[in-house]
């Protein structure tokens, strides 16, 4: 903490930030590792352990842990230090604020023993049970009071459009969980419940609710993230501040109409499968807008890429944010899935967002916050940072590329039928042929966890106070924050 | 009311569109470009204090 109490400076709580950064790193490693042992049972099924270990336990357990457990930790640790700079105001009610954090923390562990106990909604991404979900609905009121309350404290007029998209995050998710979580349970003593909702209605309304779990809590609370770090990080404004105006408003306006695009040839009517499909196309605008804004703000000052790493997290973040929300749209598209539905397309597609963009602008920030928050000049080795990076990098390619390989032989096979209409192959020569590729994306998993380990190691000498020795040079070349 | 349950498609499909075109003529009207210059600054302002 740098503030000085002496001064008329505002002294921001950082000590929730604190507490929140290292929830997200230990969250992280946890996370990934589960991923390269669920993709490992995909190689190897003879590493499925019953009953506790089993790949349908340990899916969720993994998605729910990458996106809940780090990407949530990395969203209240980054939107409430930054709500506290652009306000200029104390964060509202240090109570509230680390209730926030430990209420949160008992959700991810509620949640994670249930999958493990084999307790279940069975709705991708909103698996907690009906307990868990009412709990996470206290905490988020918490989190939203403490939020909108210091923006509206705020000594700076104008809130800072990282705030808008930070803030339309958590409505939004409140809203999302809100509707999707609907259920009643068996009685009060039960884990089970049953939802609100059936038929097509109810695989509707799970998927208004998943994909707009990636439009807003993946995209528009990560986004908020973006707009505060890159500029930060380059110290330059952020590109067009109107482009960022218009980036948000197309970007929550069109976003929430895409789910449907989930459900292409199922029972859902045919008009909302197409309609799900051109909002689907018309995120290109936003997306494309919103990563143009965020590469621009470094027009003129291109040679800091070769200098820092962090920045370089950042923008290669960016590209995979375009690349991703390239390749979502196309897949949308009716004709290319139903190629692309239910093969690893879809997951490598998945994790060049996850990997690629959430997960860099997310390493971005914490290694821009961690030397300010423990109030160290720089981070302990950017020699490491680098190395975290190209790591990292390697992996994602190595993953998504196995996937799309995998995942369009996949399909093809599927479909492929011989002289006399017979389906080609059998199912089991389609997971056979996918073997290698399994096998790649093991590997590509297994580098990007390295990476996020030597970045716990980068952050543990960071916070001890330490340099290394060897880098004097390079980081007092390097220091550009 | 009954009209409007009726229409209520039409009606939610002509207000955030026209508020989305108010929006974009907005942020364009003349002589706003060093407001909101001023405003994509925010975050660099607090270097001094942080």
């Amino acid at each position: 903490m740098i503030t000085d109490t002496a001064t008329s400076k505002p002294v921001y709580n950082d000590t929730i930030v604190k507490l929140f950064t290292i929830a997200c790193v230990f969250w992280g490693i946890a996370g990934f590792t589960v991923g390269v042992l669920i993709a490992a049972q995909m190689a190897f099924p003879q590493l499925n352990f019953e009953p506790f270990l089993t790949f349908g336990r340990l899916r969720p357990l993994h998605t729910s842990a990458v996106i809940f457990a780090f990407g949530g930790s990395a969203l209240f640790a980054t939107s409430y230090y930054v709500v506290q700079r652009t306000c200029g105001v104390r964060l509202w009610n240090d109570k509230l604020a680390l209730f926030t954090f430990w209420g949160y923390q008992a959700f991810i562990v509620m949640a994670g023993l249930g999958y493990l106990a084999g307790v279940t909604q069975g709705k991708e991404y909103a698996e907690p049970e009906w307990y868990a979900d009412l709990w996470l609905t206290v905490v988020w009121v918490a989190y939203l009071l403490v939020f909108l309350m210091t923006i509206i404290k705020r000594k700076e007029p104008h809130i800072y459009v990282a705030n808008w998209f930070y803030l339309a995050f958590i409505i939004t998710v409140a809203v999302l969980h809100l509707g999707n979580g609907l259920a009643l349970p068996v009685s009060m003593l039960d884990v089970k419940s049953y939802s609100a909702f059936s038929g097509v209605q109810s695989a509707m309304i799970q998927w208004w609710y998943g994909h707009n779990a990636v439009g807003f809590f993946l995209t528009a609370g990560f986004l908020g993230m973006m707009y505060y770090f890159v500029p930060k990080r380059a110290e330059r404004p952020v590109y067009s501040y109107r482009l960022s105006i218009l980036h948000f408003w197309s970007l929550i306006f069109i976003y929430i109409w895409a789910g449907p695009h989930h459900l292409h040839y199922t029972s859902l009517p045919d008009w909302a499968q197409t309609l799900g499909m051109t909002f689907s196309i018309m995120l290109w605008m936003p997306s494309w807008g919103g990563m143009i804004n965020g590469m621009m703000t470094l027009s003129g000052a291109w040679h800091k890429l070769r200098q820092d790493p962090v920045l370089r997290f950042m923008i290669i973040s960016l590209a995979f944010y375009g690349m991703s929300t390239f390749e979502g749209p196309l897949m949308s598209i009716k004709a290319v899935n139903s190629l692309s539905h239910y093969t690893d397309w879809t997951i490598g597609h998945v994790h060049s967002g996850a990997l690629g963009w959430v997960g860099f602008i997310t390493f971005g920030a914490l290694y821009y916050m961690v030397p300010k928050l423990w109030g160290r000049k720089e981070l302990y080795s950017m020699k490491l940072v680098d190395l975290h990076l190209w790591i990292a990098t390697l992996g994602i390619v190595l993953y998504i590329a196995a996937m799309w390989v995998s995942g369009i032989m996949q399909g093809l096979m599927w479909r492929s039928y011989d002289d006399m209409g017979f389906l080609q192959y059998s199912f089991v020569e389609s997971v056979m042929a996918m073997h290698p590729f399994y096998l790649i994306r093991v590997l590509g998993g297994l580098l990007y966890l390295s990476g996020a380990l030597i970045m716990a190691y980068n952050f543990w000498r960071t916070i001890r106070g330490d340099i290394a020795i060897k880098e004097q040079p390079l980081t007092a070349q390097g220091a550009v924050a | 009311m009954g009209w409007i349950s009726e229409n209520a498609g039409m009606i939610g499909l002509l207000f955030f569109f026209s508020y989305f075109i108010g929006t974009a003529l907005w942020i364009f009207r003349p002589g706003s470009k060093q407001s909101y210059i001023e405003k994509s600054r925010i975050p660099l302002k607090e270097d001094q204090h942080d």
